[in-house]
Parts: structure tokens; C-alpha cells; sequence
């Protein structure tokens, strides 16, 4: 009886501990979650995510960040120094939407200023006008929506 | 009205070329590599929105990202850099003002590759530091691109580094500079 028990409780230690180790493995390996399959927070047009950033990018700021948003307005210029960030504004504004791209996405077509275009991607955080160069609200991993 | 003419041209290309001192980037691409020497885990990432701006007149730099625009490649790790050890939330800005101490010795209106040697003050984590380092500076076709390394060790910046995880991750972390800058046109 005795031994019976050792052995159920060595049987519950032995499953514990591997599937604790199995959970660290899996935990430790996770890859960072593709934008594709993440839950949109937001959903707007750039001018008007512009507009609100221009108001209080303050509140803006914590309203958005880290969420997933997608955003749809006129492309103001595509840049391709370290990677692509598409950039979306126009020039009544010194404020952009920078959306640099997932490292995994590959650009099928090609994307010129002017064109419509519909992007999906993390809010990172909002850079002041700080250097003279014009206030940026950046939003990283992005994807071109189809 | 020729000679009116080519007057105005050469005043608006002087004018243009006077304009041209100041040079930037948004799109400047920093790596943080904090591996443990012979480790097999990676501890990387990279940011790929950086802001320069370069006076190529007086030699001021300055840098500025945003911390939750480094990616790694393990959510994890991501996670831990940004909560943890950055405070990306609290601290969601690293800046460095500075200058090239030989600006003069660079011809940036000459192609070449240039020594520069950096010198200025790095604010993370709420904590300001002295950084020094050497680079090059690049001048090719009009544009600037500018390259460095340095090291930065966490302690100086008051990031604390868990004991559980100090044998995984260098207390010192190897920072890449790489930023093509395009004339700032006012």
C-alpha cells in the first residue's frame, strides 16, 4: 500500500516537472505573433489618426499604444533604407504615420506615393517634433492589408 | 537676359548648397546585441526607425528611438526588454546629443570615408551617461551615411539584471550604429 503510494506520487512529481519543462521550452522559444494574426483594437483613416495625434497626442499616445490598428489613407512616400516603411501624411501637416514593415513580409507589387493603401500594424509610440524634422506617430510590424 | 538668367541659377544653387548643412534620417537602423560570449541564445534585436540629425556645419548629432522599436525574434525576450530591464512604458525614449569632435578634419561635400569620432551624452532609462566612441562617416552622391559601435553596460543606465537570467544575458551590450542621411530640406 505503501509503495503504491510512493509510486502515484513520483508518477504526479515525474508529470509535473516535464510538462513544467516542457512549458519553459515552449515559452522560451515563442516567436514573436505575426500581425496577420492579431486582433485589430482600432480601425480609422490617416488623416483622422493624425487629427487626433495633433489634439492630444498625450491621451492619443496611451489610447493606442501597444493595440493593434489598421489604418487606411494615401501613401505620402515609400522609403526602403532598412527595410520598408510606408509613410502616410500629407502636406497641409508636419505629422506622418510611419509604418515600418514586418520583417517577414515581402512586397509583392509595387507601392508608389499617392496610391491607397491599407496597413496593419502595433502602435509603438509618437515622436515629437524634438529635432526639427516633423512629429511621426511610428507603427512598427506592419502588413499591407489585401 | 541670358546673363540674368544664369545669375539667378548660380545664386539659387549657392543658396541651395548653403541650405544643405543639416542632414537626417527616420528610418536609421540601431542593433542591441547583449549575447553572452559563447552562449548558443541570441539575445539581439533591432530598431529600424531611428532619428538623426546631423549638422554637418557645426558637427552636432543627435539620436533619438523609441524602445518598443526593437524587435527580437523571441516574444520572450521582447517581452522581459520592454518590462523588465527598458521600462519601455515608463521610459519610452533613449536620446544621445552630441558632436563629432573632428568635424573639421571631414570634406562632406567630398565622397570619402571618414574617421569621426563622437562624443556626447546618452539619456536611458531615466539615467544620462558621457558616451565616447569612434565611427565613419560616409559621403557618397549627396547623401551621409553614418557608422558606429560602442558599448553600453546596463549598470550605468540602473537596469538591473536578475540573477536568474545574469548568466544568460551580457551585462555589457554591444550597440550598432548604421544611418544614411538625406540632405534636410527646409
Amino acid at each position: 500500500m505503501f509503495k503504491k503510494k510512493i509510486i502515484i506520487v513520483l508518477s504526479i512529481a515525474v508529470t509535473i516537472t516535464v510538462l513544467g519543462a516542457i512549458y519553459a521550452y515552449s515559452e522560451f522559444n515563442r516567436k514573436t505573433k505575426g500581425t496577420k494574426d492579431m486582433d485589430t483594437a482600432f480601425s480609422l483613416n490617416a488623416t483622422s489618426l493624425i487629427s487626433e495625434f495633433e489634439k492630444d497626442f498625450i491621451i492619443s499616445n496611451s489610447k493606442y499604444l501597444n493595440k493593434v490598428i489598421e489604418v487606411e489613407g494615401t501613401v505620402k512616400s515609400v522609403e526602403d533604407q532598412t527595410g520598408y516603411t510606408i509613410v502616410f501624411g500629407d502636406s497641409s501637416s508636419s505629422t506622418s504615420i510611419r509604418c515600418t514593415m514586418d520583417s517577414s513580409f515581402k512586397l509583392g507589387f509595387k507601392l508608389k506615393a499617392g496610391q491607397l493603401c491599407s496597413i496593419k500594424g502595433i502602435y509603438t509610440g509618437f515622436n515629437a517634433d524634438d529635432l526639427g524634422i516633423g512629429s511621426d506617430i511610428i507603427i512598427s510590424k506592419s502588413i499591407i492589408k489585401p | 537676359m541670358k546673363k540674368t538668367l544664369f545669375l539667378f541659377a548660380l545664386i539659387a544653387f549657392v543658396s541651395n548648397v548653403h541650405s544643405q548643412e543639416k542632414y537626417f534620417t527616420k528610418a536609421g537602423k540601431l542593433g542591441f546585441d547583449a549575447t553572452v560570449p559563447k552562449s548558443p541564445e541570441n539575445i539581439d534585436a533591432i530598431n529600424k526607425a531611428a532619428l538623426c540629425v546631423l549638422d554637418t556645419k557645426t558637427g552636432d548629432i543627435q539620436f533619438s528611438c523609441l524602445m518598443k522599436g526593437f524587435e527580437f525574434e523571441r516574444a520572450l525576450m521582447m517581452e522581459h526588454f520592454n518590462e523588465n530591464y527598458a521600462e519601455s512604458d515608463k521610459y519610452p525614449k533613449t536620446v544621445f546629443k552630441g558632436v563629432v569632435t573632428n568635424n573639421t578634419s571631414i570634406n562632406y561635400s567630398k565622397d570619402g570615408t571618414y574617421s569621426a569620432k563622437v562624443k556626447g551624452q546618452m539619456t536611458m532609462h531615466g539615467e544620462t551617461k558621457e558616451v565616447e566612441t569612434e565611427g565613419k562617416i560616409i559621403s557618397k552622391s549627396g547623401k551621409i551615411q553614418v557608422l558606429a559601435n560602442f558599448n553600453l553596460v546596463f549598470a550605468d543606465y540602473k537596469i538591473v539584471i536578475p540573477q536568474l537570467v545574469a548568466d544568460k544575458l551580457a551585462k555589457t551590450a554591444k550597440i550598432s550604429v548604421d544611418c544614411l542621411l538625406e540632405p534636410l530640406k527646409k
